[in-house]
Formats: structure tokens, C-alpha cells, sequence
């Protein structure tokens, strides 16, 4: 009696213990099981071809890039901030890598030389924002139209495009294992950074309440200014997985990845006013269902004319299960 | 609490890629030919389309043919729609390659390197339907492009000064896109320039123009030609002629300038009828696809001209009188493509497939044929 007694006790405590675990990381939850909702959904709809060994390579080779710059640009997007110049970005940080290539330099100083152009760009975003008072996002338009501008007027000097000539220089970011690799070190790094360094609670903080963060002592600027240089880092890196993909750059290079990345943070979750909710998670997420929500819809044959209509409804679908904010739970008051 | 979250993080990241690793090897390998057993010609050839749109007339041209293909030969055609930059390229034709099609046509010739680097790792013929293959690329999978003013566009900038000494102007202007985009632009400007040279002295061309892709950097050259060169009366408007000069001009402070546009939309025939228009050209969609098709269906089912080149070529159809609309209306856009540029049967009768002493100049002669030859052909 006493032991059936103890079993039901124990029984209890472990429904409780699950239920109160669910209860807690319910937002994580939903996350990944929208993600897997769009994988079964794709994967049914598909006859399997979504998870078939070719498209696999497809779909890596796919989130790589727009994997690495979310990563960077969540230190963004965290404070509140919004940066719609990362496709501009790209082009010139890629343009110059591919001039560099082209000389002869080695990938890695290429790398380095495309990472600096990207981080030189950050900083004088956030450098004008700062020191003017102004949106990042303003300041980030300024920055799109002078990479933009600079790309296409080099493009509009020459009479064909812009590309790496020695293709075999970048078949280290071509290396399916290479990017792999990458996507998992950049993960870690940016998990790193934003949950668990002074960095990422600074940047939740300025997001939460810019004033009560500076009363409790965090550099405002200062964090921003490190935030720019990390998005900054990653974009470049991330343009060099672009650069190797196409191994072209023209005046539309780049062009539309903002509302990508944009796009990939929202359906990872990320609340676009920043703050303590923002999730290094996002990005993760996000950037995987946003390449399983493009490559999906061309693997099941939707028709053309209706694929931004069918992506629309599932964006939509993904973010009410995701963004959808309990009644229950306490808001941080800003 | 936080430690909690990251191993759950990490827990569904990894649960995500054992999932897509252990259904990994079981999907089915889509490199090419996939749907097709070239020996028993029954089985259906998947092609895949890549073009920015398929709203404008180009897009639902293009589409309207590949249903009349479909309804005739063994094919399916899968459409793409591409962004512009040279990643979302290569993300559609990835895409496309990986749900298993067999050829690619391609509008556009953006990021052409790569594009055929992984068409032929995935055993995958590719094409480009909108302009010459001007790189120099060895691949067996490299079917080739097309140049869309026709064997020697020369003559076409030829055919638009005959157009505007007739009118009678006397200052053209001429604006087109970059030379890296736009290959073509240069023979036709030196055809326009020579021909008008030889038909009336006095009537002057001025220096090309070079613009960029949207209808600001037009109207900003417009602007730019009237206020440097207020005597113009003309523009010979390469960069997209009606779409983008066209409306420059009518916006502009010198409204009656004339325009001799490559180009066409629903404008066309009132401003033929008015006169704002001198001359309108068309790229003639149904030749476009008439000659893919049958390169690439030859290819899939192992057949390949002996004569065979890089790029094809197709008339490029002109309007100068509401008449010419009529044509263009009955031969090259009509809403029964059997009655148009090109049908089945003629087409037929120009494929390796189906006839094995057809010949490359076969072929160019049937997709270069002008209305005029349409006509006589059809009587």
C-alpha cells in the first residue's frame, strides 16, 4: 500500500515537474515546433524529396549565408535597432574580397580585407547614429546608398561584370563541410556572446528600457558600438559565402537580403522592438525556416504566381505561433 | 535557468539535423533526368524556367508557349521566379535542380560561371533565353543562348534610322543600358549611326547615353540630355525603350520628343497613333522558346545538330503603323499559339528528335522569320 502510495506520488511529481517544465520554456517549444511543423508539412507535401541527401546539400549551402549575418545582425536587432543596409553591405564587402582575390592576395587575407570593409561600414553607421542622435535605421539607410552607390559605380566602369577569376581560391567557402562547421562555430560563438557575456544582457537591456539600462550602468554606446563591430564581423564573413557562391558581384548583388534577414528573425521569433525578449535562437530558427519555407515551396511545384501569396500565409501561420504572446505572461514595462 | 534553455536550444538544433540526416539518404537523388528514360520517350521531361516575372508580357508570353509545348511534346515545364542579385540566382536554381528537372532555361545570364558549374554536377542542361552567351564557358551542358535582335542587329539599328529620317527629326539622342549588360546595344547603335550617316547629313546623333536599370537613372538621363542638348527631338531609347524612356519623356519638360523605343507594352499602339512614338520593337517570346525547347529536348533525348553553335538567333519584330500592331497581335502574341510564330509542326519538322536531317540553320531559319515571312508562309 505504502509503495503503491509512493509510486503515485512519484508519478504526480514527474506530470508536474514535465508540465511545469513545458510551462517554462514554452516559448522555446513553439519555436522549434513551428520549425518542425514546416519540415513535416514540406516533407509530406514533397514525397520526401525535401529531405532527400541532394537537397540537404541544397538547403546548408542556402543557410549559410543568411545563417551568419542573422547571427550578427540579432546584436542589432536586439537594442530595437533595424539595419537595412546588410545587402549593400554584402555587395561592397564582396566586391572588394573579389579585387582582392583577383590580385592574388591569399582567402584568408581576402576574408580579413572583407570583414574589415563590413565592420568599417557598421561603425560608421553607428558612429553617425550616435553621435547625431539618430535611428540606426536612418543612419543604416545612408550607409545602404553609399555601398550601393560605390558598387555600382565601379560596376558601371567596366564593360563586363565584376568576378573572381581563379574560381579555385574559394573552394574552401564551396566545402560543404567547411560550412557546416562554420554554421555550428558561428552558432556557438553567438550563443556565447548573447546569453552568457556582459555584451548580450547589455544589449536586452538597452532594448528593454535605453534609460534604466544607463542608470545601471551600462555604456549605452559603448555597447552599441561593440554590437556594430560583432554584426559588422559576421556579414563580412557571411559575404564571402555569398562571393563563393556566385562568384560574380554586380550592382545587384546583395540586393533584398535585408528583408531576409528581417524576414528570418521574425519567423525565429524575435520581437522587431528588441529587448529582454530577444533570443540568439532567432536567428538560428528563423534562418532555417525561412531556406526550408523557399526551397519547400519550389520542391512541391506551387505555381509561380502564387508563391509570395503561399509564403505570406505561412509567414503569417509561423509568427502567430510564435510571436503570439501569452496573456498570462508579465511584460517588461518600458 | 539559462544553462536549461541553451541545452534545450542545442537539444532541438541537433534533434532538427539527426532528423534531416537520417531522412537524408533515404530521399531520392535528384541529379537530372530524373523523370526521363530518354529510350521509350514516353516518360515526361521536366524543364525548369527562371525569369524575374510572370505578369508582364514577357512572363505570360513565355508561359502562354511553354502550355502549348506542354500540350503537344512529352515535357513539363516548372516555373521559378528569380530575384535579381546573382544569390538569389543560385538559390532558384538550386531549388529547381533539387526537385529534379532535367533543363534549366534561364532568362537572364546572371551569375553564368556557377550556374552551369552546378547544372552539370546535377547532370542538368542550361540555357539562357534572353541574351547571348558571351563568356567564354566550355561545358557539355552549356546549350547556349540567344541573341534576340536577330543575325545581325546592325540591320535592326538600321531599320530605326530608316524610321526616323522618314519622320523627319534631326537631333537624336541616343540612351541604353551599361555595354556589360546589354551586349547587343552596340552593334545597333553603330547600324543606327552608319545608316543615318548615309540617309541625310544633316540630321545629327548625339553621344550614347548610358543609364542603369531603374526608371529614376532614365529619367535622370532624360533630364540630362534636354537641359545639355535642348534642341533634341528625338531619343532612341535602347534601355528599356517604352517602359522606362517612354514615360521619361512624357514627365519631361519637352513632352513632343520623339521616340524610337526597343520596347513594347499596351502604350504602344495610342502612341504610335499620336506620333510620340516613331518606332516599337518586340522580342518575339514564342521564337524564344521554340528555340530552347527544341535545343534542349534534342539534348535530353540524345539528339544534337551537327552544325550546331553557341548562341541561336530570332527576329526582332518592329511597329511603326497601328497596322504593324494588328500583325504583332496575330503572329506573335496570339492567344492560339497554333496560329502563331511558330506551331508544333513546324517546329517538328526543325528537331533532331523528330526529324534526324534537320540542321542548325533549319532551326534559325523557322525561329528568325519575320512577320512579313509569317505571313506568306501561312497563306
Amino acid at each position: 500500500m505504502k509503495n503503491e502510495t509512493a509510486i503515485k506520488n512519484k508519478n504526480g511529481d514527474s506530470l508536474y515537474k514535465l508540465l511545469n517544465f513545458l510551462k517554462m520554456n514554452k516559448n522555446i517549444i513553439i519555436q522549434y515546433s513551428s520549425l518542425l511543423l514546416v519540415v513535416v508539412i514540406f516533407t509530406v507535401l514533397s514525397d520526401g524529396k525535401l529531405l532527400s541527401s541532394i537537397n540537404i546539400q541544397t538547403i546548408i549551402r542556402q543557410l549559410v549565408v543568411i545563417f551568419t549575418i542573422s547571427v550578427g545582425l540579432v546584436f542589432v536587432f536586439s537594442h530595437g535597432n533595424m539595419d537595412i543596409s546588410v545587402g549593400a553591405v554584402v555587395a561592397l564587402s564582396s566586391m572588394v574580397a573579389a579585387f582582392s582575390l583577383n590580385a592574388g592576395a591569399p582567402v584568408w587575407f581576402s576574408t580579413m580585407i572583407a570583414m574589415s570593409v563590413s565592420v568599417a561600414c557598421y561603425l560608421l553607421n553607428i558612429y553617425v547614429a550616435n553621435q547625431f542622435g539618430l535611428m540606426a535605421v536612418i543612419s543604416s539607410l545612408a550607409i545602404m546608398f553609399i555601398a550601393r552607390g560605390i558598387v555600382t559605380y565601379i560596376v558601371s566602369t567596366t564593360n563586363m561584370s565584376i568576378r573572381v577569376t581563379e574560381i579555385a581560391v574559394l573552394n574552401l567557402y564551396n566545402n560543404l563541410t567547411f560550412m557546416i562547421l562554420s554554421i555550428i562555430i558561428v552558432g556557438i560563438i553567438g550563443v556565447v556572446l548573447f546569453n552568457y557575456k556582459k555584451i548580450g544582457k547589455q544589449n536586452k537591456a538597452i532594448g528593454d528600457n535605453m534609460l534604466s539600462a544607463t542608470q545601471s550602468g551600462v555604456n549605452v554606446k559603448k555597447s552599441k558600438v561593440i554590437s556594430y563591430i560583432i554584426a559588422g564581423l559576421l556579414v563580412g564573413y557571411g559575404s564571402m559565402f555569398s562571393l563563393a557562391r556566385s562568384l560574380t558581384v554586380s550592382e545587384n548583388s546583395g540586393m533584398g537580403l535585408e528583408m531576409d534577414v528581417i524576414v528570418a528573425l521574425v519567423l525565429g521569433g524575435m520581437a522587431l522592438s528588441g529587448g529582454s525578449k530577444s533570443k540568439i535562437s532567432s536567428a538560428i530558427v528563423g534562418s532555417i525556416t525561412l531556406v526550408l519555407l523557399n526551397n519547400g515551396l519550389t520542391m512541391i511545384g506551387v505555381p509561380a504566381e502564387v508563391v509570395s501569396l503561399v509564403r505570406g500565409i505561412i509567414f503569417l501561420l509561423v509568427i502567430f505561433l510564435i510571436l503570439r504572446r501569452p496573456r498570462s505572461e508579465k511584460v517588461v514595462p518600458r | 535557468m539559462k544553462r536549461r534553455n541553451l541545452i534545450i536550444q542545442w537539444l532541438g538544433v541537433l534533434l532538427l539535423l539527426v532528423l534531416l540526416g537520417a531522412c537524408g539518404d533515404n530521399g531520392t537523388n535528384n541529379t537530372g533526368n530524373s523523370n526521363s528514360n530518354n529510350d521509350s520517350g514516353e516518360d515526361v521531361v521536366t524543364i525548369g524556367v527562371m525569369l524575374y516575372n510572370y505578369t508582364d508580357i514577357q512572363g505570360k508570353e513565355i508561359r502562354s508557349y511553354g502550355d502549348y509545348l506542354e500540350e503537344h511534346f512529352n515535357v513539363k515545364f516548372d516555373y521559378a521566379t528569380v530575384g535579381s542579385s546573382e544569390e538569389d540566382h543560385i538559390t532558384a536554381l538550386e531549388n529547381l535542380i533539387a526537385s529534379g528537372v532535367d533543363a534549366i532555361i534561364s532568362g537572364y545570364d546572371t551569375a553564368l560561371e556557377q550556374s552551369i558549374a552546378l547544372s552539370e554536377q546535377a547532370n542538368v542542361y542550361y540555357s539562357v533565353a534572353l541574351g547571348e552567351v558571351v563568356e567564354d564557358i566550355s561545358s557539355d551542358y552549356l546549350v547556349g543562348g540567344l541573341s534576340q535582335f536577330g543575325e545581325n542587329p546592325e540591320k535592326l539599328g538600321a531599320q530605326y534610322a530608316e524610321a526616323a529620317v522618314e519622320a523627319g527629326v534631326k537631333n537624336i539622342a541616343v540612351t541604353t543600358f551599361p555595354e556589360f549588360a546589354f551586349y547587343d546595344a552596340v552593334p545597333i547603335i553603330n547600324g543606327f549611326r552608319e545608316r543615318i550617316e548615309e540617309l541625310d547629313d544633316e540630321v545629327t546623333v548625339y553621344d550614347t547615353v548610358t543609364h542603369m536599370f531603374s526608371p529614376n537613372d532614365v529619367v535622370d538621363a532624360v533630364t540630362s540630355i534636354i537641359s545639355d542638348n535642348p534642341e533634341v527631338d528625338a531619343i532612341f531609347g535602347l534601355g528599356s525603350g517604352m517602359d522606362f524612356v517612354y514615360p521619361a519623356v512624357l514627365n519631361s519638360t519637352k513632352p513632343d520628343i520623339k521616340v524610337l523605343a526597343l520596347g513594347y507594352n499596351d502604350s504602344t499602339p495610342a502612341a504610335l497613333e499620336n506620333d510620340s512614338v516613331i518606332m516599337a520593337g518586340f522580342n518575339n517570346y514564342s521564337q524564344i522558346m521554340a528555340s530552347m525547347f527544341a535545343r534542349l529536348y534534342d539534348r535530353l533525348n540524345g539528339h544534337e545538330y551537327p552544325d550546331g553553335q553557341l548562341n541561336g538567333y530570332i527576329d526582332y519584330p518592329t511597329v511603326q503603323e497601328t497596322s504593324d500592331v494588328e500583325d504583332i497581335q496575330t503572329y506573335v502574341i496570339p492567344d492560339n499559339k497554333s496560329e502563331g510564330s511558330v506551331t508544333i509542326e513546324e517546329l517538328k519538322e526543325v528537331m533532331r528528335t523528330f526529324n534526324e536531317n534537320a540542321t542548325w540553320e533549319d532551326l534559325q531559319e523557322l525561329t528568325n522569320r519575320t512577320i512579313d515571312e509569317i505571313k506568306e508562309n501561312r497563306q
